[in-house]
């Protein structure tokens, strides 16, 4: 239950035509892709696919990352060109798919939901 | 199609054109906030997250398909199937107890309740954008909030209502677990993760598109350049953000210490802590050790029983990595010719539980080197000043033309 959460942040590269990398909490990016978005942390930065996976730490995925940065900056500006522009059509799928779908109806659908999760609270042993 | 039902609906005419108001409990004193005043009066962009909240009551979802907004006096039980009584949650304050002893449940005009009790009616607690400024530093401080604010639920009589918190997150990253003294069952508490930023977003690009068309500089308009232009791309990535997060430190640190120079020819925004910004290495180290060491002891010590297994993971969502980062500083400035073994051994000996794990060593190493390499991370390529020159609406402090300077954004999200 814990751990899929976005912010607006993630709004913000996409409507600034870049692709991005999520470094948040576990199955982000997975939660991204559920919204109907493109993913870019294979392409970018070569990140394997369980990245976020399940139980996978956080100081384990930011290994993954540091390693993916690392070989990035390792291409030529040309290569790092050239890897953009091959993305360029997923980057404007992203901008327009923000742009023409109604969240409102995405709201909606998540509300009307009947088999919401309960907020995630402890129970003290001592309960009734 | 969602009713959603408010305590009044008032039409305002307003240089001839029909304003529709919506009144739903919020805090006391709401209606002297300026952000609902905003609204009320048509001045323009709220100025508060309640107006935000509020505003999309009364403009986007009253003219949406998917939703309808009506006043609880005009339920109707045989047409209104779906429906939810709306509170908007402004700010997290409105979850803790009001000086006059009262919550927000109490706030709930008398007759609203009837139909609520009568009809068993869903109370959507409307909280869908993000803000963490009234939180306390303290995790503990605000689980007990939260605890408080349900339990409240059922002492104001709701205790069968289904309530569904409708907020970016479920929470517990900034409230921790909280935990229910009763059958959280019974408190009939669900959430759903709101997507309405993205709403949010398209409306700042609209605004946008009209100013683009009289200003060529802006910066959506010329992708092409900016993926086939070169000397477009001055830097690696854009990263992080303002306001400390485990995360983002973490990262930041990673990058900071990499002896590939990370850190470097990249755009990094500065961090700021929860009270001040770092702009005075002198003042904020001394501000650093008044505030925050002797809460950081405290915390390790109330929190030296909650780890269960030694993961990292685990550690992070428990502690306050930030605290325990400007303890070690604090340390280190009272022995300036210490060498990075005895940083790792004193962080470890935070918690002895510690050494059971190689990345924990991982994690205190990176402190360490941290440290000794010239403190907490607090460079930036862009300066403050510039930073604060381009504040826009979503992209707080977040300048657009660094989209153009970068690849890719790498972002630090929720924790």
């Amino acid at each position: 239950m814990r751990g899929s959460e976005l912010t607006e942040k993630v709004a913000k590269p996409i409507a600034n035509f870049h692709p991005f990398v999520v470094f948040g909490s576990s199955g982000a990016t997975k939660k991204i892709e559920n919204l109907g978005f493109k993913t870019f942390n294979r392409a970018l930065l070569n990140l394997p696919d369980d990245y976020e996976k399940g139980i996978t730490s956080t100081v384990e995925r930011l290994m993954h990352l540091i390693r993916g940065i690392k070989r990035f900056r390792k291409l030529s500006r040309e290569d790092k060109t050239k890897l953009l522009k091959s993305l360029e059509p997923a980057i404007e799928y992203n901008y327009n798919h923000l742009i023409n779908t109604d969240w409102l109806k995405v709201a909606h659908d998540e509300l009307i939901r009947n088999d919401l999760p309960f907020l995630p609270l402890n129970i003290r042993a001592n309960s009734k | 199609m969602i009713t959603l039902l408010v305590d009044q609906i008032k039409f305002i005419t307003e240089h001839d054109l029909t304003k529709t108001c919506v009144f739903t409990p919020v805090h006391e004193n709401y209606d002297k906030d300026d952000g609902y005043n905003n609204i009320v009066k048509g001045t323009g962009w709220p100025s508060s997250w309640r107006g935000s909240n509020l505003r999309y009551l009364r403009e986007e979802f009253n003219k949406s398909d998917f939703f309808n907004v009506k006043s609880i006096e005009n339920f109707n039980l045989a047409t209104d199937q779906n429906s939810f009584y709306v509170i908007s949650i402004g700010s997290l304050d409105d979850l803790k107890m009001y000086s006059d002893g009262s919550t927000i449940w109490d706030k709930i005009p008398k007759k609203s309740k009837q139909y609520i009790k009568k009809y068993n009616i869903p109370i959507l607690l409307f909280f869908p954008f993000e803000t963490t400024s009234q939180l306390s530093s303290s995790k503990s401080d605000n689980q007990e909030r939260l605890v408080k604010f349900f339990e409240s639920k059922r002492k104001a009589g709701f205790k069968k209502n289904k309530t569904v918190l409708f907020s970016l997150s479920n929470f517990d990253d900034q409230f921790g677990n909280p935990v229910i003294k009763s059958n959280p069952m019974d408190l009939n508490v669900h959430y759903a993760v709101s997507c309405l930023f993205f709403n949010e977003m398209k409306r700042k690009i609209e605004r946008d598109r009209v100013r683009q068309h009289k200003n060529e500089t802006s910066w959506f308009c010329d992708k092409e350049k900016v993926l086939t232009n070169p000397t477009a791309k001055k830097y690696g990535f854009l990263c992080l953000n303002h306001r400390t997060r485990i995360n983002r430190t973490l990262l930041c640190q990673a990058l900071y210490v990499d002896s590939e120079g990370l850190w470097d020819n990249n755009i990094i925004s500065a961090l700021e802590t929860h009270e001040f910004k770092f702009q005075n290495t002198a003042s904020i180290e001394t501000e650093i050790k008044k505030r925050k060491c002797y809460e950081l002891i405290d915390r390790l010590k109330q929190e030296a029983g909650l780890i269960k297994n030694n993961t990292v993971h685990e550690f992070l969502r428990e502690t306050d990595f930030n605290k325990l980062f400007t303890q070690v500083l604090h340390d280190v400035s009272q022995r300036p010719t210490i060498q990075v073994n005895d940083l790792v051994d004193m962080i470890l000996d935070y918690k002895q539980k510690f050494k059971d794990s190689d990345i924990l060593l991982f994690v205190a190493e990176y402190l360490a080197n941290t440290i000794l390499k010239g403190g907490y991370p607090q460079t930036i390529l862009t300066s403050e000043k510039h930073i604060e020159n381009h504040s826009v609406g979503l992209n707080e402090r977040w300048d657009i033309n660094w989209y153009r300077e970068t690849y890719f954004s790498l972002i630090t999200d929720t924790v």
